[in-house]
């Protein structure tokens, strides 16, 4: 398969992109929106996942695919504008609403993302779910952590460990 | 030539099984990354968690320390000596394990610290930075420092020890230069070959601000540092009735006085409006002000006053901003005066020398 449009992808008809979800779903989206992942990007300049072809994504379902792509797709416009020095502020007011609203989700769901966004390296979504993590945790008690977290709830020792602790870093606990 | 994302993917260390998808399982990269967009009073609270937990937090690579965050939280902020030499103490604590951290692998690429001037603790700092730098653990290296005696509290003397200190710590420590990327200096003056020196010696600076410092009647702060990579430059300054020099080694030495005032302040977005609001506070919050008239007086004296400000500021910053955008790299630039007309008329301010050879 030759690579479309020099691989430029700037100019005409956009091109796009089929990538396949680890329980064989195809999504087929802009190779713009796609190449927001580090991961994918190279492939895709080289002409990959046009066609037939496909990018199989074994790592990543179906449903967490399908979230992660709505985040390119949004994203891709201003991210082609090499950051959108000339966004206007509601353009910018528009994806920070957008971003807000789609991290507001279940923690299983979060937790998918995140470790999508790490194997696809898409930077701007990593730093979106670990901003989200830190709010959830920023300045709560440490048993409040752990509830939000889902660690088990501590052991006598670990009890033990929590105190001392407390004694030790008393700053960190005022 | 197609190639598969397969092997990339692959060597990430990405086992994750549905019946385990919680955030207590993530790997340690993606905790660490969490762990650096919260306060370090949260980061440390995190490593009781687990046994996994317990030393990610001192993993970081951003590291962000201020003395505040070292303080109890109902303390008068900037008041008590005592409060503030026990937070410095425990920073400096603290800032010794992240250096020594026995699985730190990846260096600390910014430390980012706002520690007042204690000069016992200011030495271990300047050790612990130095034997980072040397180790080859630090990149870059951003420095604030607050006086314990507000602006409105310090005497020319306060004001000189200041300096003193800082002087002292900088000598000790000189290799913090190669790293020092950010300075935030105030409250100080300086012996005029002192400003000099340390200005030149930062050769790696990119973003200064000094607020409330000088170098005496008609000093001039020179910063002559071939290919100086400074972008940002923010000065604060309270000086009424004192000339301002302004000496340009493209333009040559332009001389403008003005008196200024009660200057509510032309804020800059960040550290400079930051700063400003704290200083109106610190007015409005029951400072004695000599000779100030009924209340009614002041407030228009206040007007008045603003109105005059903010016409130098505006010159002051095209003056400075067309001659410096003319032959340096410097993108930002912002001047301004605290609430100081109540104050005694001892400043002598602003004087910049920036060569590019």
């Amino acid at each position: 398969m030759a690579a479309p449009e020099s691989g430029d992808g700037n100019n005409g008809a956009a091109r796009m992109v089929t990538l396949i979800s680890s329980d064989n779903t195809r999504f087929e989206v802009e190779a713009a929106a796609a190449s927001l992942s580090q991961t994918l990007q190279l492939t895709i300049l080289d002409g990959g996942g046009g066609g037939g072809d496909g990018i199989p994504l074994p790592n990543v379902d179906s449903a967490t695919l399908s979230k992660v792509l709505e985040y390119c797709i949004k994203h891709a416009p201003a991210a082609a504008n090499g950051g959108a020095p000339n966004a206007t502020a509601v353009d910018r007011a528009e994806l920070e609403r957008f971003d807000n609203e789609f991290v507001n989700i279940d923690q299983s769901v979060l937790y998918s993302l995140i470790m999508a966004a790490h194997n696809l390296e898409i930077e701007g979504l990593q730093s979106l779910v670990a901003k989200k993590v830190a709010d959830m945790i920023k300045g709560k008690s440490p048993m409040e952590i752990r509830r939000t977290l889902g660690f088990p709830d501590p052991t006598p020792e670990e009890q033990a460990e929590m105190n001392a602790h407390m004694l030790e870093y008393g700053w960190a606990y005022e | 030539m197609l190639k598969s994302p397969l092997k990339s993917m692959e060597s990430k260390p990405a086992q994750f099984c549905p019946d385990e998808d919680r955030i207590s399982k993530l790997p340690d990269d993606i905790v660490i990354a969490i762990l650096e967009k919260v306060d370090v009073s949260t980061a440390i609270r995190t490593s009781t968690l687990s046994t996994r937990w317990r030393h990610l937090p001192l993993l970081l690579s951003h590291i962000c320390l201020k003395t505040e965050d070292f303080m109890p939280q109902n303390s008068t902020p900037v008041s008590d000596d005592k409060v503030i030499d026990e937070a410095m103490a425990a920073l400096v604590e603290l800032l010794t394990s992240f250096v020594a951290a026995p699985r730190r692998e990846r260096c600390i690429r910014i430390l980012s610290l706002a520690v007042h001037l204690i000069p016992d603790r200011l030495c271990d700092i300047g050790k612990l930075v130095c034997d980072a730098i040397d180790c080859g653990k630090l990149k870059s290296l951003e420095l604030e420092f607050n006086t314990v005696n507000g602006v409105y509290d310090s005497t020319e003397l306060d004001m000189r020890r200041h300096a003193q200190s800082l002087m002292c710590f900088f000598d000790s420590s000189p290799r913090v230069f190669c790293c020092l990327t950010k300075l935030y200096l105030c409250n100080a003056n300086f012996r005029g070959t002192d400003m000099h020196r340390l200005l030149t010696s930062c050769e790696q600076l990119q973003d200064l601000t000094l607020v409330e410092c000088d170098t005496g009647c008609l000093g001039v702060f020179k910063i002559d540092v071939p290919g100086s990579k400074l972008r940002v430059l923010r000065v604060l300054v309270s000086s009424p009735g004192i000339p301002y020099q302004f000496w340009l080694n493209n333009v040559g030495k332009i001389n403008e006085s003005y008196r200024l005032g009660a200057g509510a302040g032309g804020a800059e977005p960040d550290r400079t409006g930051g700063a400003a609001g704290v200083a109106n506070g610190a007015g409005a919050g029951g400072v004695p002000m000599a000779g100030t008239g009924a209340p009614g007086t002041r407030a228009v004296t206040r007007d008045v006053k603003s109105a005059i400000f903010a016409r130098a500021a505006a010159l002051i910053k095209s003056i400075l901003a067309a001659s410096f955008a003319a032959f340096s790299g410097l993108r930002t630039l912002g001047t301004s005066t605290s609430s100081s007309f109540m104050q005694k008329a001892r400043r002598s301010l602003c004087f910049l020398l920036l060569s590019q050879r």
